[in-house]
């Protein structure tokens, strides 16, 4: 089993490799078709792109994991994240995308720093945004070594399927630029779909029939189907962070860009939204709770998948490790992609001080995607970094959310000012960090989590010294 | 704030935080908390799937109703500078 498995996924490493050499020649040496695909993508590939980024080892692997471990009050938030999030794309990024084409822009920093006027405001940005997708690079390789590892029991390590993965990564995304990365979106969307539906059917002929598996899961854990009274803090926390912070995640605020027209991108919401739903978030639910009725607790929930497939459908793990591999490459190499964005046009070109050619912004970013590529692999490989799945995840999307509050100066208020803007930037990250690291020890109302403490604080002072410092016009 | 959505976006955006805050029901303990089975299915999954896909429909609506007619108008104040 071991050997094909591996076959599987080196026929799979060489079809993503083939699909990048040939985006290679397609593309262009120009940072914007780089980056952007020149924004002309229209809205099946942008909505199979959406989708396939959605569908990442967090939505394969750690979801139905996290529905076995609390059940019911993962759904609030995950249900939000699949479906209440395309709406929030649509009334933010149809702003995003109409202003990204009025002023040719590629990071999000490009759209702040030009409303704020501030180079203050880029480097913040763009500082947020790196540390905003390593938590989200570091799960993709984290949940495709956990996956080999069980799949394999044991025989291929946990350090071979990241060092694997990320080697594939590097190689089709340095070639093709996004361009690679769409194409192989549209065929990575394919094989999710069709996996996430036989995993949900494994699950129902495993728990014995929809009825009589959601009765013995609520005889094995009734409190994993209800809220725990008075403790809505956290299912809220959740909620805020993965409604709002992941629309904002660089590679997500991205795609607003890449869309050729409102039409596509409002189309391509529809799909992915739809699609997520049918086949992300009704699946990972059916897995994870009806298996709390015949899965005995296990020390690792993020194993819950592998453990499903290699238990109940021994004959298709080769293609559930190949799915984990998609899930997690099509995720990271679009996240890879903007972050190189991001340091080669908002951290190199203002130290520079010069504006780079096409052709050193394309080479400084592929420089970028290799050195940010071996650091995900060292920090995948340490002890400290193979935690829950969702939960690592929630770091990175607690940081994106930190630029909700300053967008709304350029989408939504025109008396936002740069005081504002640059307190909003500053308080936020720093709020965040003394709450997650407890420096301050503080409990806070209904349990809320650092990062919806941090957002009330940010919008304070934003409206706050927006108001104060009103000689001080954004633009 | 200025540049509040006008006419069906302000519909959709109701439609949308209503079926939001019947998402909260259950989790603020005010109703469908229970584990007890409803054709077979659990009240509070019931109710939230219920919800969710409603939500998706309001997608699909939106996009036939809103946001297909949208190019050029309601903007953000910085787009109509």
């Amino acid at each position: 089993m071991t050997t094909i498995i591996v076959t599987f996924v080196i026929l799979y490493l060489v079809a993503g490799l083939c699909l990048g050499v040939f985006a290679m020649k397609r593309s262009q040496d120009s940072g914007e078709d780089y980056f952007v695909a020149k924004r002309s993508v229209s809205w099946i590939p942008l909505g199979l792109t959406l989708f396939a980024t959605w569908m990442s080892t967090f939505a394969f692997i750690g979801s139905p994991g996290f529905y076995y471990k609390i059940g019911v009050r993962w759904f609030l938030p995950h249900g939000f994240l699949v479906v209440g999030s395309p709406l929030l794309l649509w009334f933010i990024g149809r702003h995003i995308w109409r202003q990204g084409r009025e002023h040719g822009y590629i990071t999000p920093a490009d759209l702040l720093a030009d409303f704020y006027k501030s180079h203050t405001v880029r480097l913040i940005v763009a500082c947020i945004c790196i540390l905003a997708l390593i938590p989200y690079c570091l799960i993709q390789l984290v949940g495709i070594g956990k996956v080999l590892e069980v799949a394999t029991h044991g025989a291929l390590p946990y350090v071979y399927g990241v060092v694997l993965s990320a080697v594939g990564i590097a190689v089709y995304t340095y070639l093709g630029g996004v361009r690679a990365i769409i194409w192989t979106d549209a065929l990575q969307a394919v094989v999710f779909g069709l996996l996430m539906l036989v995993g949900a059917t494994v699950a129902v002929k495993a728990a014995g029939g929809l009825a009589g598996g959601f009765k013995s899961a609520t005889l094995v854990r009734p409190e994993a189907f209800t809220f725990a009274p008075g403790k809505v803090g956290s299912p809220l926390t959740l909620l805020v962070i993965w409604s709002f912070g992941y629309v904002l995640l660089p590679h997500m605020w991205q795609r607003a860009y890449m869309a050729k027209s409102e039409e596509s991108l409002s189309r391509s919401i529809v799909l992915g939204s739809v699609l997520a739903l049918a086949l992300i978030c009704i699946p990972s639910l059916l897995m994870g709770t009806l298996g709390i009725g015949f899965m005995s607790d296990l020390p690792d929930t993020d194993q819950f998948v592998p453990t499903l497939y290699r238990t109940f459908l021994p004959a298709a793990l080769p293609l559930l490790v190949v799915a984990t591999f998609a899930a997690g490459m099509s995720t990271v190499d679009s996240q890879l992609l903007s972050a190189a964005s991001v340091v080669v046009r908002d951290i190199a070109q203002p130290l520079a001080k010069q504006r780079f050619t096409p052709h050193i912004e394309r080479k400084l970013g592929r420089v970028f995607m290799l050195t940010f590529v071996s650091l995900l692999v060292a920090l995948a490989v340490s002890p400290d970094s193979q935690g829950s799945i969702i939960l690592l995840a929630s770091k990175g999307t607690g940081i994106a959310l930190l630029l909700l509050v300053p967008l709304c100066g350029p989408l939504f208020w025109t008396r936002a000012t740069r005081a504002g803007g640059i307190a909003s930037l500053l308080v936020g990250p720093a709020a965040l960090l003394i709450l997650e690291a407890n420096l301050i020890k503080m409990h806070l109302p209904f349990g809320v989590g650092a990062p919806v403490a941090a957002l009330v604080l940010q919008a304070v002072f934003f409206v706050g010294c927006s108001l104060v410092f009103r000689k001080d016009p954004s633009s | 704030m200025e540049n509040l959505p006008s006419g069906r976006n302000r519909a959709l955006l109701c439609c949308y935080l209503v079926i939001s805050a019947c998402c909260f029901l259950p989790a603020l303990g005010i109703a469908f908390n229970s584990p007890e089975l409803i054709l077979g299915i659990p009240m509070s999954v019931l109710w939230l799937t219920g919800c969710f896909v409603a939500l998706a429909a309001l997608t699909v609506a939106g996009y036939i109703l809103v946001f297909r007619h949208w190019s050029g108008d309601d903007c953000s104040p910085r787009d109509s500078r």
